[in-house]
């Protein structure tokens, strides 16, 4: 399943303006996205020696919302936006403290488990092949 | 072990509320950690940089005005802190920082 490649559409989040981090959608299969993402030089937690690295937390909770609204799409043709939360940070580590903005991230979500609305997923960010930050995390989804 | 307590409010005009989400705004789980984090720089005088996070449980949402303290335990080890963020006592959110060991023990 990786029918859906490009940009990441208002359909998948409901994330709006510099709060929307993920921007499109690498490739994706059942339990596993890959995608990039950016930060907004206008984000608030921006500054000019880039962003702190713990913001890559909420692009991997964007990806893994993404991934969710990607295979519901699939299986049931429903293309509202996910809502998801994110509700636990089990681990995460921050190899680098600060990430670039204005600068692709490519981020990783791979799902361990769910018990929904609960999921359980592992994360990574990198730039340019360097490993910036790796966590695992839950989300819990709403809608 | 050392403990102190920070008190903040959540400004309605915060831009971390901007798109997230229309219409019903929370405060995105990250800057539960911002607010953290700018509470452990408080105390210690000086910003320090964060190396992990573990045992992060966002129990409760934030919303725009909601007024909040910060509760922090240093941990045994120094180069730790555990929070706990509270509103009107209530847990919101609860976490352990990690910070770096080169940097925290150079300033001892």
């Amino acid at each position: 399943m990786t029918d859906q490649v490009g940009a990441c559409g208002p359909e998948l989040l409901p994330h709006r303006g510099t709060a929307r981090l993920l921007t499109e959608i690498v490739r994706w299969r059942r339990d596993f996205v890959e995608a990039i993402g950016e930060v907004s030089a206008a984000h608030p937690l921006a500054s000019a020696e880039g962003a702190p690295s713990f913001l890559g937390l909420e692009l991997g909770a964007q990806a893994a919302a993404a991934l969710e609204a990607l295979e519901r799409s699939a299986s049931t043709g429903d293309r509202a936006p996910t809502t998801g939360y994110l509700v636990r940070v089990h681990e995460a580590t921050f190899l680098m403290p600060d990430l670039p903005i204005e600068t692709p991230l490519y981020v990783t979500a791979q799902l361990e488990g769910a018990a929904p609305p609960l999921a359980i997923y592992r994360i990574t960010i990198a730039v340019d092949g360097m490993e910036f930050v790796r966590a695992r995390l839950s989300t819990y989804r709403s809608t | 072990m050392s403990h102190g307590s920070l008190y903040f409010k959540v400004s309605e005009s915060s831009r971390l509320f901007e798109g997230h989400f229309d219409g019903a705004p929370i405060l995105p789980g990250v800057a539960h950690v911002a607010l953290a984090l700018s509470a452990c720089a408080n105390r210690a005088g000086r910003a320090r940089t964060l190396t992990a996070v573990r045992d992060l449980r966002l129990k409760r949402p934030l919303r725009p005005g909601d007024e909040v303290e910060v509760v922090l335990t240093e941990d045994v080890d120094a180069v730790s802190v555990k929070f706990e963020i509270r509103r009107f006592g209530e847990s919101v959110t609860v976490g352990r920082l990690q910070f770096d060991p080169a940097e925290e023990t150079s300033r001892d």
